[in-house]
């Protein structure tokens, strides 16, 4: 097979499979992928630092981005995300900018003594809690606050890296949502000491920390909005991890304490996305768009088909159902998803598109946790349903008149000109084989 | 690649005008970009209540497609979202 290009797809290993990539193992797209992205983005490097990768206006798969776990720097594999917006402004280094408030806290300016998240920079600020008010004022609330306009009914999260200092640190943070377009009960405690979420209010739908280098933590919490209008988030200090919103207590001269600061982002969706950096505007990522043009060495066959599928989703889309991964038909103005896993919420709907029916399979998988999946289809559906599985868990589809699946143009991560609509997360693998595996086999791919 | 940033009354007046410049269709309920481009829909922006977009274009328009569109001009000077 020495010259055949698509060698590197071509690593059956005996299972079988026609496509056969494992992004784990890889740290770039070669030619044979079609990638562009229009705009700068940020990923995990192998050393679990948030690093930049450049803009590709025009097709260059050396511009996709290979992400890694940053706490275990296990290699996550191909990163692809939808179109996303950090509603914030001066995210990462001017937090002293008048877009920031604070509430008897203080921000000083970066602090060359500490690096920030991307291991290189020194451009993490310091909060401090403030004594100014004197003993007599019984409420003090340590803070610092951003705004944004939510929209009613969308999910939002928040999202941003702090860390201790080796001296007179502050163990336990808070994140809030304004009751002004959240309502009262949407802030979420962090013990920044043990990396550990601690409780919060019932609006708060999802709160992860996550370890990286050198100390940091992520943290972030995600709420759906009550209200359409003006509002904000707020990060503060709390005394113990499961403190109630705007907990007061109060601090003596020469007691502040304080936690470094850096990147924050707050987004439409659930689940943080990849940080983008803002300065004076809030600023949108671009979606990776990224496609396999030439599929006749899968050989696929429009009447039997099996594919798997792992990796982790980072963060969801709630409203329409693009395409993760599969084969597709794309033309300027035809656009049919043919045998390919669609997303929507927590959910991977299997389908298959030809002649007579689309039937579908619907499974459940968890955010932030490393799933796989693997789904076949039979155009003899009468007694051979498309059948799907995830992680173990089996699922048919109900009977349907499918005589025929439609001839593929190319396969496709994530979907060209859905790009506001797609999730975010990393794909670790995935296998085509042109022949229909039974429930049993799927099962054991997945477990 | 170049950036626009427009603006209309309502939402409905920016798809119009989208669909209009070849930019954008309808598909399942949805507003599905042609390849090439890219859109942001913001609505309000700062305060001013009418309805803005921005519009990342890798290729080129003819000037039909740009007579099409709500353009600001003069551009923003500091808006409120970019890409970047």
């Amino acid at each position: 097979m020495k010259g055949n290009s698509f060698v590197p797809f071509m690593k059956r290993k005996g299972d079988g499979s026609t496509l056969n990539l494992d992004f784990t193992k890889m740290s770039a797209l070669d030619s044979r992928f079609t990638f562009t992205r229009s705009t700068t983005a940020t990923y995990i490097d192998s050393s679990g630092y948030v690093a930049t990768m450049a803009a590709a206006a025009t097709n260059d798969p050396t511009k996709a981005r290979f992400d890694y776990n940053p706490t275990t720097l296990a290699p996550n594999g191909l990163l692809i995300e939808g179109q996303t917006t950090n509603l914030t402004k001066r995210s990462d280094n001017a937090f002293t900018n008048s877009y920031w408030e604070t509430t008897s806290s203080n921000v000083d300016a970066a602090d060359s003594s500490v690096t920030s998240p991307t291991g290189v920079e020194s451009t993490a600020s310091t909060l401090t809690e403030r004594y100014a008010l004197g003993a007599s004022v019984s409420r003090h609330v340590h803070q610092l606050i951003g705004e944004f306009t939510p929209t009613v009914s969308t999910s939002y999260t928040m999202s941003a890296w702090v860390k201790q200092p080796a001296s007179a640190a502050i163990r336990y943070v808070q994140f809030a949502f304004w009751t002004a377009g959240f309502g009262a009960t949407a802030y979420m405690n962090f013990d920044i000491q043990a990396g550990t979420v601690g409780t919060g209010g019932a609006g708060i739908t999802a709160s992860t920390i996550t370890a990286y280098p050198s100390g940091w933590y992520r943290i972030t919490a995600t709420a759906p909005a009550t209200a359409t209008g003006s509002s904000g988030f707020q990060l503060g200090f709390s005394t113990t991890s499961g403190a109630a919103r705007t907990e007061s207590y109060t601090i003596t001269s020469g007691s502040e304490k304080s936690i470094y600061l850096w990147g924050a982002q707050v987004e439409a969706g659930v689940g943080a996305s990849s940080y983008y950096p803002t300065t004076t505007s809030q600023g949108t990522r671009i979606a990776d768009s990224c496609n396999i043009g030439t599929i006749a060495p899968f050989n696929y066959s429009t009447t039997n088909g099996t594919l798997f599928y792992s990796g982790i989703m980072t963060k969801q889309n709630s409203s329409s159902y693009p395409a993760r991964i599969g084969f597709h038909r794309q033309a300027p103005s035809i656009d049919i998803r043919v045998f390919s896993a669609l997303t929507n919420a927590n959910n991977m709907f299997f389908t298959v598109n030809g002649t007579g029916g689309e039937p579908q399979v619907i499974k459940t998988y968890s955010q932030k946790s490393a799933f796989k999946a693997a789904w076949s289809f039979d155009v003899a559906l009468s007694t051979n349903k498309l059948i799907a599985n995830i992680n173990g868990a089996t699922g048919t589809s109900g009977s349907t008149a499918l005589s025929v699946t439609n001839d593929p143009t190319q396969f496709t991560f994530g979907q060209a000109g859905y790009e506001a609509y797609f999730p975010c997360g990393t794909i670790a693998s995935v296998k085509y084989w042109p022949l229909t595996k039974t429930a049993a086999e799927l099962a054991a791919l997945t477990l | 690649m170049t950036d626009y940033f427009l603006r209309t009354t309502a939402k409905t007046n920016m798809e119009a005008c989208l669909f209009a410049a070849g930019i954008a269709t309808v598909k399942d309920g949805l507003l599905v970009v042609t390849e090439t481009y890219t859109v942001d829909m913001i609505g309000a922006a700062d305060g001013d209540s009418r309805y803005h977009a921005n519009l990342r274009v890798c290729g080129d328009m003819t000037q039909d497609q740009l007579d099409e569109l709500p353009i600001i001009n003069p551009a923003p000077t500091t808006p409120m979202r970019i890409f970047s």
